[in-house]
């Protein structure tokens, strides 16, 4: 097998060959440090993160210079936000590295737990020249309060002194014994609950997390394709959300926002247990207040008639085909650039075509939901989760919000040209068979022959839900024989995952020469509901898109389920990161988790099809000798381009038409015949486990049982 | 301890201030401590307890009594243990207070106060971690309070001294199975409708209008407009715009909307009728008593609890779970749950609002007032009547200021030491403060009897409203008996500090340690209103209220005449025995007086003339304009900087003055009365119209 694979130095992100001891000294850049000797000598009380610019004898020089105080309420969708941490970054890039570590250790010690001071160190290390090779250790377990919940993290909130801090406290000792999945008195009510495994999973939240702080908007140009990006991975965590709601009966995400029901009380409620982020009520009333307060900048209001008017702006613009840059000039919304445009104007990025009369819609829309408790900050109700990129999606309102974003993407995708099936095939190339099979290892086959549901291995995915333990830095909770210098506690919390796999697809090229070629694998499940194809375009998951050069005749091409393009590398720990030798692989750590590649599927076993396309890499491959490696598919590359030229989700990105040109494609399986270098299957997922429900009951039962053994004796 | 289970006030011993520091071991957790170890085989921890919850009071009572059987130092090392183990819980609280209160060897014990060992339930989170400074400028206080006008009046919903008077009312005065004290439901209806009265005479003293009632027909299927966060942990905050939902669930017990509506417009039929249907169908008369019972709503005594049910306690319910009725999203409660939390959302004073509707409309329905009710003792007359400050020097007030009828306020701090549950000090930088006062009275007996008067104060903001509607602001300040000699003229001073609306001063956690103990001085019951609350703030230009009195006969109207009126039982009752006052709560302002003749057709009887009938025909009643000025910080700072220079023209700079002297013509105190300017403008200033103009 001749994998024209690219050097490993050029991954997605860069990764570091960083030394050793610059790396440890970056890392407690990121730890609450209860010795710091700026803080040795404080009383209780006498600190308050607000005066210690002026007051505070020890603040640190750098810190000082730059005016750093902590941000309340700190949000990446608040652009006054954004351009402060621009403004102080771009500062600090300038200073020697030690400065620069000095400072964020007093920060990070004066404010343990404000997620502005995370995210300001995480852009400054990434972007100063000394650092930009040295692995960040991942969020989650330097900021565990922003990910874990309430109970998880049990009072692990540290207080020293006087200093500005969240303080957990557990006032019901009933709330610790509720585990992080689904309440079995609740999710009879409240139907969202029964996919929060998936909202609230971790490797999903630092994702997101992540590729905000990878793409950011102002003030910076955007990266490239930074706006069709930004429609294409929100619209791919879609996808995967609706994949997993048809799982669990519920039915796909419904859109909300401007037009979409927002001047109507939002029916589902959200508790996200998170100590920074507020409750909200059942049929809160967005349009209790038409004036929403963002920020302190000027100005500092958006209207929900604003938002309307925005949204209605773009609308036409779509509708005519073209934004206006200013009263002469026009941006046409064609099928090369329309995508990019239009994202760009949306997430309202320095890319945005008119800011002026296109507005700030996603990420307003963000603010405005984060603060329906409270639009104008007159109750102090702090915000809720949609405020935080680090919590939003595990609110379903998220998800609402996102489809109707991704609404105004599929009005203009339903503007474009059609995708002709003849345009898609890829001369002399065939495939000939493709499928999935089991690899499963010594443990995962035990778990399969215990399963009475384990019938095959060949095409047939299975899930199961495991017990994932962290490791939590910046907390109170400390466990024995933990490092001495900095405390740290382990949670577990359940996630899914599927036992491992890999494809098999046989290819055949019949032309002379040797052909590179680039396989698109895509995983939709099986509706009947009727229609063309088009009407499930947008439930098309991608798994997976990597390139392979295949000489003349048949070749059998063997992926891994781990290799793939979507999914985040294993990334260091902040123990690697502080013991390991050598140099150390770190990426910008946005990529989909590979748990939660593949949907959880039913237990009954939820049928699926999954797709593989072949086509012509050195058409469609920014660099032909470089693949898709890293998390490419929903990352991009650091500092190159989007690495494939063709439309991001393509060939589901817009309806596909037969050769006659106006009647759509009707099955999946008319598309594969008329595309020979294409294949699908079925497939089927099965979840091994049982229901949490039951689950929990039954362990319930056990512990009476056990109780009453007790008593007896 | 007397026959009749009343306090008698005696010696403490040595046993006694032993007894009453194990009690704190109930409060007051010690990390050392046992914990809780199956000793007390019924118990049941209720982890979303509320007072508002007939299941939960229910529960609390039972197992309250059942401790209460036990001996006494059984019964405390139980609590403690539950203390121990629970060490934040509001329900262990709450059940170590019915708990000891029941028992007859601790029920005459102190108990410290419950803002120090619940801290959670009255001081927000940032201040409990002297943090709230912080906060108050990190969120702009200015601009939030334009918004919310609510925030305006902050400090007095949230006063600690206020949430735990009306905290410890409702524990004192349980809607469960107990007995039932007499005269219950009335007091339930005075002690709310005075806390009404007080809220609004604060509102009028900052502009605003008086509280709109909220309930069903008065908007209670419309979002309510404002929202709340009172930022306690285990709250929640609820939004703008909130709903009332169908029905509200708080664990087991499933609330209706519906029912409230069916059951109000079953009562308010039986008040206009003139009868309640009891639960054998039998037709019984509305009373104030009864009607409170069945607001309340008393469980046992209650005239039909299936027919009333629970109104007063299912609103409670439903606006607190507005945002989570369900129980789905496991939304902690919201403040209205509480009751020592529920006063300080302002949603509490529009529903208390809409119950005293109900009241309102049974007043409405007595026999009106004339001047024969009003003259209540013969022969003895009121020759004079006003309020003194005369510890002048301890407040270091400025020389030149009037301190006859005039009363002063201003915000000060407040050290309170909180048990969280290591003991922590925490300043409370909002408590509103008053400058001491007293009444001083000039009475003459002129008859040949000796006599014995009760004298019962109001006060009540200058308005330009018929007498019906101002009735309801009047505000009670004393009620105080003086034995009266014949033929005997008689200078009465009393103190504010005297008064039997507030709580005498309370034993907190520290005097306790240190072996005090209530037994021998004052009733411990720890209900009643907060002394720095007692006159409202009024305004920095001096807000023109009028403070009336009226003597009326103790022999006639005192359950006991022999003994006088201690404690706070005005709002509160007397702890083990009757009401002491036979009148009607709230007398003579209980409901309308008509005086015979009136300039308005209607009868309605106007201020004027209110206090020209009162001067001419009620010797026995006197009324002094007394000026109410809240000393802002800024006028505080300014007067101190006036005393520097001993310039006396302070008034003229601090506010300003831009409208010609013409327009001062109607005030009453004519300016060539004074020939001093300071004093000229100033009471001239004082006597604007400030919410009517």
């Amino acid at each position: 097998m001749q994998l024209r694979m690219a050097p490993a130095a050029d991954g997605c992100c860069h990764h570091s060959q960083s030394s050793k001891e610059l790396r440890g000294k970056i890392l407690k850049a990121f730890l609450y440090d209860s010795k710091h000797k700026s803080f040795q000598d404080l009383k209780d009380g006498a600190f308050s993160i607000k005066d210690h610019l002026k007051d505070h004898k020890n603040v640190d020089a750098t810190v000082k210079e730059l005016k750093i105080a902590a941000k309340p309420d700190f949000s990446v969708f608040i652009e006054e936000d954004m351009r402060e941490i621009q403004r102080i970054s771009d500062q600090l890039q300038r200073k020697p590295i030690n400065n620069v570590i000095n400072a964020f250790r007093y920060l990070r010690t004066a404010c343990p737990n404000s997620t502005f001071v995370d995210h300001l160190a995480r852009v400054t290390f990434q972007n100063h020249p000394a650092s930009r090779n040295v692995p960040l250790p991942a969020p989650h377990q330097i900021m565990p309060f922003t990910f874990f919940k309430r109970g998880k993290v049990v009072a692990a909130q540290r207080s020293i002194p006087g200093v500005d801090n969240l303080v957990l406290e557990l006032t019901d000792p009933n709330k610790m014994l509720q585990d992080g999945d689904i309440l079995p008195t609740s999710a009879k009510f409240d139907k969202e609950r029964r996919i929060a495994w998936w909202r609230e999973d971790l490797g999903m939240l630092t994702h997101h997390y992540n590729w905000h702080i990878a793409y950011p908007y102002p003030p910076k140009q955007p990266r490239d394709r930074q706006g069709e990006l930004f429609g294409y991975m929100h619209e791919q965590m879609l996808a995967r959300y609706d994949f997993e709601r048809i799982a669990v009966g519920l039915n796909r995400v419904q859109p909300y926002g401007p037009g979409f029901g927002w001047d109507k009380p939002l029916v589902e409620g959200f508790n996200s247990q998170l100590a920074m982020c507020s409750v909200r009520g059942a049929n809160s009333n967005l349009s209790s207040s038409n004036t929403y307060y963002i920020g302190k900048g000027v100005p500092n209001t958006i209207s929900l008639d604003d938002m309307k008017r925005y949204k209605d702006r773009i609308s036409s613009a779509i509708a005519v085909g073209f934004l206006y840059k200013d009263a002469q000039n026009k941006v046409m919304l064609d099928l090369k650039d329309g995508m990019n445009h239009l994202g760009n104007t949306m997430q309202a990025n320095q890319g945005s075509v008119n800011k002026t009369l296109y507005g700030n819609l996603h990420n307003n829309g963000h603010v405005i939901l984060g603060r329906i408790n409270d639009p104008s900050g007159m109750y102090q109700i702090p915000p809720g989760p949609m405020n935080y990129d680090q919590a939003a999606p595990r609110d379903p309102v998220f998800f609402r919000w996102h489809k109707f974003i991704d609404n105004l993407f599929e009005e203009h995708r339903s503007n474009l040209p059609y995708q002709n099936v003849q345009d898609l095939v890829f001369d002399g190339i065939s495939i000939e068979s493709f499928s999935v099979k089991l690899e499963p290892s010594e443990d995962d086959k035990e778990k399969l022959e215990k399963s009475k549901v384990f019938s095959e291995t060949e095409n047939h995915f299975y899930t199961h839900m495991e017990n994932k333990w962290y490791k939590i830095y910046n907390s109170n909770a400390t466990e024995e024989g933990g490092d001495s210098d900095y405390s740290s506690a382990s949670v577990s919390q359940k996630a899914l995952n599927h036992i491992p796999f890999s494809y098999e697809i046989k290819v055949k090229n019949d032309n002379k020469h040797e052909q590179n070629i680039v396989f698109r694998i895509f995983l939709a499940p099986e509706i009947d509901e009727g229609g063309p194809l088009d009407h499930s375009r947008t439930m098309f998951v991608e798994l997976d898109k990597f390139v392979v050069s295949v000489k003349k005749g048949t070749k059998t091409i063997k992926r891994q389920d781990n290799q793939s393009s979507v999914i985040l590398n294993p990334q260091p720990t902040v123990e690697d990161i502080a013991t390991k030798d050598g140099p150390l692989r770190g990426d910008c750590m946005c990529g989909w988790p590979l748990n939660l590649l593949v949907p959880r599927g039913t237990a009954a076993g939820m049928r699926g099809n999954i797709y593989v396309m072949a086509s012509d890499w050195n058409k469609d491959g920014q660099d032909p000798y470089s693949g898709m490696e890293g998390s490419a598919s929903y990352c991009g590359k650091q500092g190159a381009k989007y690495p494939d030229k063709r439309p991001m989700g393509f060939p589901f990105d817009r309806l596909v038409v037969n050769r006659d040109g106006s009647s759509p494609v009707g099955t999946l399986g008319e598309f594969v015949e008329a595309v020979p270098n294409s294949f699908s299957e079925k497939v089927t997922i099965t979840f091994l486990d049982k229901w949490p429900i039951q689950e929990k009951r039954e362990d319930a039962k056990r512990a009476s049982r056990q109780r009453d053994r007790q008593k007896g004796e | 301890m007397s026959k009749c289970g009343c306090f008698t006030p005696r010696l403490p011993s040595p046993e006694d201030k032993n007894l009453n520091i194990k009690i704190l071991g109930a409060f007051l957790a010690d990390p050392n401590g046992g914990k809780y170890d199956d000793s007390l085989p019924t118990f049941e921890y209720i982890p979303r307890f509320s007072h508002f919850d007939p299941t939960h009071m229910k529960k609390v009572r039972r197992i309250a009594v059942d401790l209460s059987k036990k001996p006494c130092k059984e019964m405390i090392r139980v609590l403690s243990c539950l203390k121990n183990t629970y060490p934040s819980s509001v329900y262990i609280d709450h059940l170590a207070r019915v708990a000891l209160h029941k028992h007859p060897d601790t029920k005459f014990m102190s108990v410290p106060p419950p803002y120090q060992t619940v801290p959670s339930l009255f001081f927000d989170r940032d201040l409990r971690h002297g943090r709230l400074e912080e906060i108050l400028t990190h969120h702009d206080t200015l601009r939030v309070a334009k918004l919310d006008p609510e925030q305006l009046l902050a400090w007095w919903r949230e006063d600690p001294g206020f949430s735990s008077h009306h905290g410890n009312w409702h524990l004192y005065y349980p809607f469960d199975e107990s007995p039932v004290f007499e005269r219950q439901g009335e007091l339930f209806a005075y002690m709310h409708v005075q806390m009404l009265a007080r809220f609004d005479f604060e509102r009028l003293a900052l502009g605003f209008s008086r509280v709109e009632p909220f309930g069903p027909s008065f908007g209670w299927d419309k979002p309510m407009k404002y929202g709340y966060n009172p930022r306690l942990v285990g709250f929640s905050a609820r939004a703008g715009g909130m709903m009332i939902p169908h029905s509200a669930s708080n664990g087991g017990r499933r609330v209706f909307s519906l029912d409230i509506v069916r059951q109000t417009h079953e009562l308010l039929n039986g008040i206009d009728k003139g009868f309640l249907i009891n639960s054998q169908g039998r037709r019984v008369p509305v009373t104030m008593n009864a009607l409170g019972l069945c607001l309340e709503a008393n469980l046992t005594h209650s005239t039909n609890h299936q027919l009333y049910g629970d109104i007063h306690n299912n609103g409670h319910v439903l606006i607190a779970f507005c945002g989570d009725p369900d129980g789905v999203w496991d939304i902690d409660k919201g403040a209205m749950m509480e009751s020592f939390t529920a006063a300080r959302d302002p949603v509490f004073y529009r529903w208390h609002k809409f119950i005293d509707i109900f009241f309102e409309n049974h007043r409405r329905s007595l026999r009106q007032y004339t001047v024969n009710d009003w003259d209540a003792l013969k022969n003895v007359e009121i020759k004079s009547f006003k309020t003194i400050i005369d510890d002048k020097d301890a407040v270091n007030l400025p020389a030149h200021l009037d301190l006859t009828n005039n009363l002063f306020n201003y915000m000060g701090k407040e050290t309170i030491t909180i048990y969280d549950p290591e003991p922590k000090e925490i300043t409370d930088q909002g408590i509103k403060k008053s400058i001491p006062f007293s009444f001083k009275l000039n009475v003459r007996n002129n008859g040949r009897k000796d006599a014995k008067a009760v004298f019962r104060v109001f006060m009540v903001p200058y308005t330009k409203e018929p007498h019906e509607v101002w009735r309801l602001l009047a505000v009670e300040l004393d009620r105080f008996v003086v034995p009266l000699k014949a033929g005997e003229d008689r200078e009465i001073v009393r103190s504010d500090k005297d008064s039997s609306v507030i709580l005498p001063p309370e034993l907190t956690v520290g005097h306790i340690m240190q072996g005090k103990t209530s037994i021998g001085s004052k009733p411990p019951c720890g209900c009643g209103w907060p002394r720095n609350l007692l006159i409202p703030r009024g305004q920095p230009t001096g807000m023109k209220t009028k403070i009336y009195v009226l003597a009326s006969n103790w022999a006639e109207d005192g359950v006991n005449p022999e003994e006088g009126l201690i404690g706070s039982i005005a709002y509160c009752g007397k702890l083990g025995g009757p009401y002491p006052d036979k009148r009607p709560m709230g007398f003579p302002f209980d409901r309308n007086t008509t005086w015979g003749e009136t300039k308005d057709k209607s009868g309605r009887v106007y201020m004027p003339e209110f206090d020209e009938a009162i001067i001419d025909k009620v010797p026995n009643a006197a009324m002094a304009e007394v000026t109410v000025t809240y000393l802002t910080k800024h006028m505080i700072e300014a007067e101190e900087a006036a005393e520097k220079v001993k310039n006396k023209e302070f008034f003229q700079k601090s506010t300003p003055v831009h409208f010609s002297k013409d327009n001062f013509s109607n005030s009453e105190g004519s300016s060539s009365d004074s020939d001093d300017d300071t004093g000229k403008i100033r009471r001239s200033l004082s006597s604007l119209k400030f919410f009517y103009g």
